[in-house]
């Protein structure tokens, strides 16, 4: 489903006003103080700034303006607008803004919570936190996770108070940046803890159930948690003991409070409790606890990178972390003696093997220590994202992933190889079936994997960004800088560029191309008639013409003089393309009829005639035909002239006797005559 | 051909006896009329020895109007009462001078026009597959021309 990224437009624009891209910025109802941060609000990924709403100048609001570096959550912003709950600060618009850049942004305008961002001044009481912060925010995710949107941004340090010195705690923004892009690992639960930050993807809202335990953890102890142990050793405690046992101590576990933290924090993602659970638990409910077989670990550990680990996933993880090495390691006899005997894990091991003896394609450009490490992770973790060469997503988290390693060369060069290695369908299929729908949107690895290494100037990574992103703005600088994330949108821009006179030629860049692809699945020959118009047969500008006066139609016919000038040039290049000299000129006509009203959709109608070209191309070679077969009887004539003549001469001569008779006859009688009269 | 040849001989032969006859007959009557006879006929006679062998067209169509107007002119003199000389009449020799100048124009002209006729004739079609041409460049522009393979 498509959602406009400018819900303030307000409406249709006027008949008269010049067409602007997604409609127009949210200048019209807020105004903007960019040079006025609000710390408070301040995020890794966003500016806070002071706004003012136009119509309700006493409104406590701010924009949070999202980065150029990220892809923030548009459906989630359309969703969530307007949402009013306790426990989560509303979200009251969002839209494009002008930016001092030249460029536009998106900015999302929440309410502004009167007491500020929450900051633990040390361990909060367990029926404080079931007061203040998870009664009003269960009942706000009932609202989230209704409106189909997951947080993704619950944790301690996102919290804010409703009213300055209450108690009421609110969840912070959450859809300047992709889900769960801030958060750090340990609220991640296990299966996208090991993701990297852009590619965890949009997760369940068992996602959220789990955040939520961690932060209850949070705010019970004060601080972080797993605050003071290194990420590997901390993740390595999850993968062995368990989310909630790496954090505490479980004989330290309040009891009031003790069931949630179970019911949340299991690693379970099938037994983790429910929003349903959670209410049912704070109404006074018993909620049976959930049911995890024990982890075996093993008693010897084994070594990997420095680090001891005691079980397949804990041993995946490091695999993941240190490829290099795993990869030695793989191929040696000694990893998998350790899972039979030591962890006994004959499952693990037996994985492993067939992990082995799977061939490596036989295209190379690849190293294959990268291949065997992330197909042993595939194997031995399948819940967990896909790890190659350093890099880690989740396959539901491929767009914001790969929009965030194109910014690096090597990363984006690694991230190139994992679509290329079709890995991502494997771990998919791999995937129990519940998780194979952990996203509405099914994405197509195959036709990514195509793209991606596709020499098409209108394919190649800009194509698989557009396509995983649906809201990624257009990154051309045909652009300008617009916030343009619709295809009409576009057109719209390229009209207002085609009425500067420095674009006099319609020719689109590889960025437009692919945008354009993606947002209106032009096909290839349209695209390439729109950047080459010169290198293209007639009858493909038709495409292109074709492509734009559907669009004028879905922008409600609004003029479009620019582009109808451009499409003028191909029109007139079409109706030259007709041989019929007649029919050029009705065409020519009409064309140049339609280009003045900038009616794109006459052009096309004026050309768009079912067997024009191929009754012409008939016509043309019967009049070839015809002139050849004309030259042809000239020619035969010019060349029997003289032969003609002198079988007329040979005639001639031959009836000399017969004329000759009847001047016989003439002389006679008038000899006779005359004679007679002497 | 052998059959044919013999039969050409045969009528020659019997053109000869009849023209031997005649002037026999002729040479009887009057030796000066017999004298213009075979004078008027020699033009024809030269004709016939300067055309190539296999034509007489010039010589025929001499023979023929210097013949067609000899007799009337002999006739007149041998059935007239009065003795009239054709051998020195220089009316008589004016008829056959135009006899043989008609003869000679029938043998010259009438090839040549029928020549004229059929160029004439090939002209126009020419002019009429030309405009023809032109009407379909009208129509399809230059491009319809074609090389021919002549």
């Amino acid at each position: 489903m498509a959602v406009d990224a400018s819900p303030a437009a307000g409406g249709t624009p006027g008949k008269d006003d010049p067409p602007s891209p997604d409609g127009a910025t949210l200048a019209g109802n807020y105004v903007f103080s960019t040079k006025k941060p609000v710390a408070a609000f301040a995020g890794k990924s966003h500016t806070a700034i002071e706004v003012t709403d136009r119509r309700l100048p006493s409104d406590q609001i701010v924009a949070l303006v999202c980065s150029p570096d990220v892809v923030p959550r548009v459906e989630a912003m359309a969703a969530l607008r307007g949402m009013s709950k306790p426990g989560a600060l509303a979200l009251k618009d969002f839209g494009p803004v002008d930016w001092p850049d030249g460029k536009q942004r998106l900015a999302a305008i929440y309410t502004a919570a009167a007491g500020g961002r929450f900051t633990p001044t040390g361990p909060m009481p367990p029926w404080q936190i079931i007061e203040a912060f998870l009664k009003p925010v269960a009942q706000t995710l009932v609202e989230i996770h209704g409106r189909a949107v997951v947080h993704r941004a619950i944790r301690a340090d996102n919290l804010y108070m409703v009213e300055s010195g209450a108690a009421g705690l609110a969840l912070g923004p959450c859809v300047t940046v992709p889900p769960g892009y801030e958060q750090p690992d340990i609220y991640e639960p296990l299966e996208s803890a090991t993701a990297d930050p852009s590619g965890r993807g949009d997760g369940s809202p068992r996602h959220d159930m789990f955040a939520l335990g961690m932060t209850v953890m949070g705010l019970l102890l004060g601080r972080e948690p797993g605050a003071g142990l290194d990420k590997d050793e901390l993740m390595i405690r999850r993968f062995e003991l368990g989310s909630l046992a790496a954090v505490i101590d479980l004989t330290m576990v309040p009891p009031e409070i003790a069931d949630p933290l179970r019911g949340l924090l299991t690693d379970v993602a099938g037994e983790r409790w429910t929003l349903k659970d959670l209410n049912f638990w704070l109404k006074g409910g018993k909620v049976d606890p959930p049911r995890a077989a024990p982890i075996l670990l093993a008693v010897k550990p084994f070594t990997i990178a420095g680090k001891a680990v005691r079980c397949a996933r804990s041993l995946s993880y490091m695999i993941g972390c240190a490829w290099a090495e795993g990869a030695k390691l793989l191929r040696g006899e000694e990893l998998r003696r350790w899972l039979r005997h030591d962890a006994a894990d004959a499952t693990a091991a037996n994985l492993i093997e067939e992990v082995l003896r799977e061939r490596d394609p036989e295209d190379g450009g690849f190293d294959s220590d990268v291949l065997l490490a992330t197909r042993a992770v595939m194997a031995l973790d399948p819940q967990g994202p896909i790890r190659y060469h350093g890099l880690a997503t989740d396959p539901y988290g491929l767009g914001p992933f790969l929009f965030e390693a194109q910014r690096t060369p090597e990363q984006l060069e690694s991230a190139i190889s994992l679509v290329d290695q079709g890995l991502l369908q494997k771990l998919v299929d791999a995937r129990p079936a519940e998780r194979r729908r952990a996203t509405r949107q099914a994405i197509n690895f195959e036709r990514l994997r195509r793209w991606i290494t596709s020499p098409q100037p209108w394919e190649g990574l800009e194509r698989c960004l557009y396509d995983l992103n649906p809201h990624l703005p257009c990154r051309s600088p045909m652009a300008e800088g617009k916030w343009v994330t619709r295809g009409s949108a576009m057109v719209a821009q390229l009209d207002k560029l085609a009425q500067t006179k420095a674009n006099a030629e319609l020719k689109i860049d590889n960025a437009t191309a692919s945008f354009l692809a993606t947002r209106l699945e032009a096909d290839g020959y349209t695209l390439l008639a729109l950047m080459t118009p010169e290198a293209v047969e007639e009858d493909v500008l038709l495409d292109a013409i074709r492509l734009f006066a559907d669009e004028q139609v879905s922008l409600g016919s609004r003029p479009l003089p620019g582009i109808a000038r451009w499409c003028g040039k191909l029109a007139l290049r079409i109706a030259e393309s007709i041989h019929h000299r007649p029919t050029r000129k009705e065409l020519t006509a009409k064309v140049e009829a339609a280009i003045p009203d900038g009616n794109i959709p006459a052009l096309f109608k004026a050309l768009a005639i079912d067997g024009l070209k191929d009754a012409d191309n008939r016509g043309f070679d019967a009049a070839k035909s015809g002139w050849e077969r004309l030259e042809s009887e000239v020619w035969a004539i010019e060349r029997e002239a003289e032969r003609l003549r002198l079988n007329a001469w040979r005639r001639g001569r031959d009836n000399v006797p017969v004329a000759a008779g009847a001047g016989a006859m003439l002389a006679f009688l008038l000899t006779l005559f005359t004679d007679s009269l002497r | 051909m052998s059959a044919r040849r013999a039969s050409a001989d045969s009528s020659v032969g019997l053109l000869a006896l009849l023209a031997l006859g005649f002037a026999f007959l002729l040479g009887i009557y009057s030796l000066h009329n017999l004298y213009f006879v075979v004078l008027a006929l020699v033009p024809a006679g030269a004709a016939a020895v300067v055309e190539p062998r296999g034509q007489r067209a010039a010589a025929i169509a001499i023979a023929a109007l210097t013949t067609a107007t000899v007799v009337p002119l002999v006739l007149g003199s041998m059935t007239s009462g009065t003795h009239r000389d054709l051998l020195t009449s220089s009316m008589a020799w004016a008829y056959v001078g135009g006899a043989v100048l008609c003869g000679l124009a029938i043998f010259v002209l009438l090839p040549a026009g029928a020549a004229w006729r059929a160029e004439r004739r090939a002209k126009q079609r020419i002019h009429a597959l030309r405009a023809r041409q032109r009407k379909i460049e009208e129509d399809w522009g230059p491009e319809v021309r074609t090389t021919v393979a002549h």
